[in-house]
């Protein structure tokens, strides 16, 4: 015994071998210590606080007159035909103008480069007259060939929304010709006409009112045909297209309060005030700066530090942090959005569930049931902790007057097993396993996703197991319809209703859920026809009732901008499109 | 006082001198403390983690990996309940829970990889070495064609390709975790294959390979006891050395999102899901992070020692060239 | 010798040439195309007009029309996911921040690793050895996006030592703006090189004309910067030809946390959206440096340990 003792002893002292142990554990913690004390130290760590913590202001990033901001994303392209994403369409309201504008914040439709529109009786004919003073950066006036060239570009070489077309008579028509015949399709049976250089009559199928709302989204803005002639190509067919380097700065020809100066992709992109602009004394900033920055933290740290003076899309991990500071500068908005799950509702989904399978969610019940069992308070309080409203319906409310939504099943889990029981899966016996798909580089579907499918195995007893897929697989993926559930998200593009029930036609493209009853296509086409406003309302009404009651999607939460930006930033209206005007940005 | 009795002596003088066997292991630890150190804290982190598996892979009881509090959601840490002595996550789960059952997944991926590279890397490295000729040419440009092949295209097709099938057959959890086994060791065993195939360059020019071969034995006996055991030595250090890479790789993929099962924890995933509000500026919660980290960092230190340990034992002349 | 190298030079066409037409099957295979963006649906038909108009609707004209133009034009074509911008003005745009990146790094690297490896091996098993070698060894034992993130957070939110980036028009990189990216960056081919320089040092140290040296009465420091570094320099020097390569390109969790428009970041990007052929671009470029690189360190095993001769054929 004693020796053992004494060996022990001889061994402890023997600091050869305490040595390397010392050492080992001495760096490790050292690191993470520190780097613990670090983040709990007074003024650097956390702290929730009461009052607002005032934030100063800061002088423009990039000297007097300029205006830097951080947008959503890395612009994809500037070439109005495959346009489709919110900061290109930031961008090109800098860079083009269109017949009209947005009012901010009600989101009124506003005259601009139309100096006078007639409508005619029938409501199917409107001829806009331009107003003489709107110039080209290179000089040339904007006539009304500027626009009939722009548009029909856009039916022959086609984008995401050129379905915003077709209200207008022959576009379909001519599209589906042009592809296949080439220029010899007769373009003269679409409804643009170019009665004189001022003058542009449109010809619609059907009376349109909301049309000043389309006319002032950026796929309807007008080009300058003759700086793209250098980058016409045609296809063997004939087919015209133009290559995107027309948009490069040192060929695109703009018509709007900005130019395109320079531009890196991936880094930078800089705009200065247009010289020719017919409202350039209502220019507030003489340069804009926009800086592509993909990293939360970074781009936080680029605005905290002042080299950013708006930061337009805060994640939502650190707004929910600076919400906790109470930071004065978090501007949070409701956005025209909504969020949701969307079911496959087809008999048999084959490559999911296999071979002849009953696929559980084509039957009415089950959607309700799997409704009834979803806790959206938890989801907006404890998940995303943005403030978003809970959505009790597919659109999202107050937007447009006098219209109210049929509100989807609340939550009840006695009722929602009893309609399991009704539909064959007392308890989940006999559920197939269903897979909840989502695109694994969004963390917040993902909460929300294992959220889900514990509540599910809990209180219905089914089997749901997570998907996450690469962004384009997962796309694919649901163009394809090959999917059980899948969790997306859908923002209107104009204010008018048919921006959402469209989406659920039987023959839209962007119906995901195999869902088409006959009534609900019947009551669009009544409603595209109906003159009478309430009517056509209380029509689409009934269609979003079906929606919301028959649910081929789950409406989760309505989306909340969160943007970032110091009291003395002038021209940001709050408006749930998310548009800003840039021609009003200025820092004060 | 007593009389010393011969019985008191002590035995040891009487019979021949022998280290016992903690003064052997004493001496280990002094001589060969690398291997050592290295050793101990693997053992210990390992052994933790797979010690109470019967606990954290259970669906209920204070130590499951799945189970939450409603309302104990982003808890700092406390030490009144000892599940949460580490904190709690984003939707109420302990992380001293994720971090054990994490540990199990990180080095069963770890463990995995280092099989499927050995057993890989060994047989093209002995036979491209061994045959030489175009046979070692064509391994070897095969080599250099699978190093030059982007690795993330390699990932993301083995994962789309073989995902499906194996979902038939297994629970969607098993198989995300069968995919990521294949995926990371059918793209580690590349240095191993070069490393053995250096090796056998060197011993097939020896005179007693020659002698084999003159005396007339079979290749398969040449391989198996005159080769292989003289390759022990580099297969063991570099099969260590590949576990730490091959848990790297996986947190690099749950970064990309492109990891195991989203609910499955690993060292890796918890990191990469924790760094934004983890290492926030306003309000770091640091105990999501810090943990997994501390403990991935520990074990892929105490690996990487035991690795050179081990390297310093098996000659360090031959490994110094090479990697 | 001369023919082996003659061989093996001759070899690197058609490797590249499979390295090539391998990526281009496996990106064509996996679903997705460039094309299709946000949560809209877009016609098939147009789908099939974009595909057609980048030759993307015919795969044998990644075999046919495009390596044409990469060869006789050295032309990489346009890039799917920037149409407006080739590939040739997108790469040249960035190396030079990888570059930069990749080699501040490396110098980094091999100054704090030669150090501490050679400290490690003449202080055996002491606690520098340890505390050195634990430190030096972070970069294979955190995850690279958590060292990032980490210095990003202490130097440039807390400490405000650094910028984070830069915002001015059409300004450079300046070095402040590297520093930190090219720390986090160093790390792990530090940990490499520190590893090798002690194993190497240990053994010089332990060779003869070292105890002749320190027998005739040098002094100890003396004896091993003269004498043994340039000795045990050599292994390192092996390990830095696939080092370059390795920080050059695989570079992307730096360049991504420190929001920096490089190589790594644009190729992880053109995976992400299918941009062949920037992906094919940057994939011909890394493979044609690491093919390169090998051939060298191959060529150097030769040389260090004279038993082996690589050109031996039986």
């Amino acid at each position: 015994m004693t020796y053992l003792k004494t060996k022990i002893v001889s061994v402890a002292v023997d600091s050869k071998a305490c040595r390397p142990l010392t050492g080992f554990l001495t760096s490790i913690l050292a690191v993470f210590v520190s780097t613990a004390l670090l983040m709990s130290a007074p003024g650097c760590g956390p702290g929730e606080s009461q009052t607002a913590s005032k934030v100063a202001n800061k002088p423009p990033a990039n000297g007097p007159g300029t205006f830097t901001f951080i947008n959503r994303g890395d612009i994809i392209t500037l070439d109005l035909n495959q346009m489709s994403y919110l900061q290109d369409f930031r961008v090109t309201y800098a860079l083009r103008e269109g017949l009209y504008t947005y009012k901010l914040p009600d989101m009124v439709p506003e005259k601009l480069l139309v100096k006078d529109a007639k409508l005619s009786e029938d409501k199917r004919t409107w001829t806009f007259t331009l107003r003489d003073d709107a110039k080209w950066s290179n000089g040339d006036s904007v006539t009304a060939d500027d626009f009939a060239f722009s548009w029909r570009n856009l039916l022959e070489s086609p984008g995401e929304y050129t379905s915003l077309l077709y209200y207008i008579v022959g576009a379909r028509d001519y599209e589906v010709e042009y592809a296949d015949k080439g220029p010899a399709a007769d373009s003269a049976k679409v409804g643009i006409k170019v009665l004189s250089p001022s003058v542009l009559e449109v010809k619609l199928n059907d009376p349109v009112p909301f049309l000043p709302d389309l006319l002032a989204f950026p796929t309807f803005y007008p080009r300058n045909q003759k700086s793209m002639e250098a980058f016409k190509k045609t296809d063997e067919k004939g087919r015209v297209s133009y290559d995107a380097k027309y948009t490069r700065p040192e060929n695109v020809v703009l018509n709007g309060p900005f130019v395109l100066s320079t531009w890196e992709p991936g880094k930078q992109l800089s705009m200065d005030v247009n010289p020719n602009y017919w409202d350039k004394a209502n220019v507030k900033s003489k340069k804009l700066v926009m800086v592509v920055n993909n990293d939360p933290q970074s781009a936080f740290q680029q605005y905290d530090s002042g080299q950013v003076d708006w930061l337009a899309d805060v994640s939502p991990d650190i707004s929910a942090n600076l919400k906790r500071i109470n930071r004065s500068d978090l501007r949070s908005t409701p956005a025209y959005g909504t969020a949701f799950l969307t079911f496959n509702c087809a008999p048999t989904v084959d490559s999911e569930l296999g071979a002849g399978v009953k696929n559980p969610l084509s039957d009415v019940r089950v959607r309700q049931a799997l409704a009834m069992t979803v806790e959206k308070d938890y989801i907006v309080s404890v998940i995303t902790r943005m403030g978003e409203k809970v959505a009790s319906s597919y659109i999202p409310p107050g937007f447009f007057k006098g219209f109210t939504s049929t509100p989807t099943p609340g939550y009840d889990v006695d009722a929602a097993k009893k309609l399991m029981v009704e539909a064959g899966y007392p308890d989940g016996k006999g559920f197939p396993r269903l897979s909840f798909m989502y695109n694994a580089d969004n963390p917040t579907r993902k909460a929300f996703g294992e959220f889900l499918s514990q509540s599910w195995r809990d209180k219905l007893g089914i089997n749901v197991s997570l998907e996450p897929l690469e962004i384009k697989t997962y796309r694919s993926r649901v163009t394809e319809k090959n999917y059980t559930i899948a969790a997306v998200a859908w923002y209107g593009d104009y204010m008018d209703l048919s921006t959402w029930t469209d989406k659920y036609h039987s023959t839209s493209q962007n119906n995901d859920s195999n869902w088409g009853p006959k009534e609900y296509d019947d009551l669009l086409a009544k409603a595209a026809k109906e003159p009478d406003e309430a009517k056509r309302q209380e029509l689409l009404q009934q269609a979003e009732a079906m929606i919301n009651t028959q649910l081929p999607i789950l409406p989760l939460y309505h989306f909340v901008n969160v943007s970032l930006y110091r009291d003395n930033v002038g021209g940001i209206t709050p408006n749930p499109k998310l548009i800003v005007m840039p021609k009003f940005l200025e820092v004060k | 006082m007593t009389a010393i009795t011969p019985t008191d002596l002590p035995a040891a003088s009487l019979r021949p001198v022998q280290p016992g066997l903690l003064s052997r292991f004493f001496k280990f630890a002094r001589t060969e403390t690398r291997t050592f150190i290295g050793g101990l804290i693997l053992l210990v982190i390992a052994g933790l983690c797979v010690v109470t598996l019967p606990w954290t892979l259970s669906p209920r009881g204070p130590l499951s990996f799945e189970f939450r509090n409603r309302g104990d959601e982003r808890l700092p840490p406390s030490v009144e309940k000892f599940n949460y002595v580490m904190g709690t996550d984003a939707v109420g789960r302990s992380v001293l829970a994720r971090s054990l059952l994490g540990g199990s997944i990180s080095l069963a991926v770890g463990f995995a990889a280092a099989a499927i590279s050995v057993t890989l890397g060994v047989t093209v490295g002995l036979i491209a070495g061994y045959r030489g000729g175009w046979i070692d040419s064509f391994l070897m440009r095969v080599v250099d064609i699978l190093y030059g092949l982007p690795y993330i295209v390699l990932v993301l097709l083995f994962k789309i390709a073989l995902e499906d099938p194996l979902k038939t057959v297994f629970a969607p959890r098993v198989a995300s975790l069968i995919v990521m086994f294949l995926a990371i060791g059918l793209v580690s065993w590349l240095t191993m294959a070069r490393v053995i195939r250096g090796q056998v360059l060197s011993i097939r020019s020896q005179p007693y390979i020659e002698a084999c071969r003159a005396v007339g034995l079979p290749e398969r006996r040449i391989f198996l006891r005159h080769l292989l055991p003289n390759l022990i030595g580099p297969i063991t250090v570099y099969a260590t050395l590949t576990i730490p890479q091959a848990i790297l790789s996986e947190s690099f993929l749950s970064f990309l999102g492109i990891g195991i099962d989203p609910t499955l924890p690993t060292w890796g995933a918890l990191a990469a899901e924790n760094r934004s509000n983890g290492l926030d500026v306003n309000y770091p919660e640091w105990w999501m992070i810090l943990f997994p980290c501390l403990l991935l960092s520990a074990t892929l230190l105490s690996l990487n020692f035991l690795g050179d340990g081990l390297r310093d034992r098996f000659d360090p002349k031959k490994e110094a060239a090479k990697l | 010798m001369k023919s082996y190298l003659i061989r093996r030079i001759l070899q690197f066409p058609l490797i590249l040439a499979i390295i090539y037409v391998v990526t281009f099957c496996m990106v064509w295979v996996v679903p997705g195309d460039p094309f299709q963006n946000s949560d809209r649906a877009m016609d098939p038909e147009t789908v099939q007009r974009l595909k057609e108009e980048y030759r993307m609707d015919k795969w044998y004209n990644f075999l046919t029309y495009y390596p044409y133009r990469l060869v006789v034009h050295q032309d990489f074509g346009p890039s799917l996911r920037n149409k407006e911008f080739s590939v040739n003005e997108l790469i040249r745009e960035r190396w030079p921040v990888s570059l930069s990146l990749g080699f501040i790094a490396l110098v980094i690297a091999i100054v704090i690793g030669m150090t501490v490896g050679t400290l490690s091996a003449v202080y055996r098993d002491g606690l520098l050895d340890w505390l050195g070698m634990s430190l030096t060894m972070i970069g294979i034992s955190v995850p690279a996006f958590v060292t990032a993130a980490v210095l990003l957070l202490v130097f440039v939110a807390y400490l405000d030592w650094f910028p984070a980036g830069s915002t001015a028009v059409g300004a450079g990189l300046t070095f402040s703006q590297l520093f930190l990216p090219s720390i986090a960056l160093s790390l792990a081919p530090m940990a490499y090189i520190v590893r090798l320089q002690r194993v190497s040092m240990l053994d010089v140290l332990g060779a003869d004309f070292v105890r002749t040296a320190r027998a005739k009465g040098l002094a100890k420091p003396w004896v091993i910067i003269k004498h043994c570094l340039r000795n045990a320099f050599l292994p390192v020097l092996s390990y830095l030809g696939p080092a370059a390569a390795i920080t050059l390109t695989g570079s992307f969790v730096v360049e991504q946390v420190f929001a920096l428009n490089g190589l790594g970041k644009t190729f992880v990007d053109s995976v992400t959206n299918r941009d062949q052929t920037m992906i094919l671009a940057l994939v011909m470029i890394y493979s044609g440096l690491v093919l390169f690189l090998n051939l060298l360190v191959d060529l150097l095993y030769g040389v260090i340990d004279p038993r082996i001769d690589v050109a031996e054929v039986k």
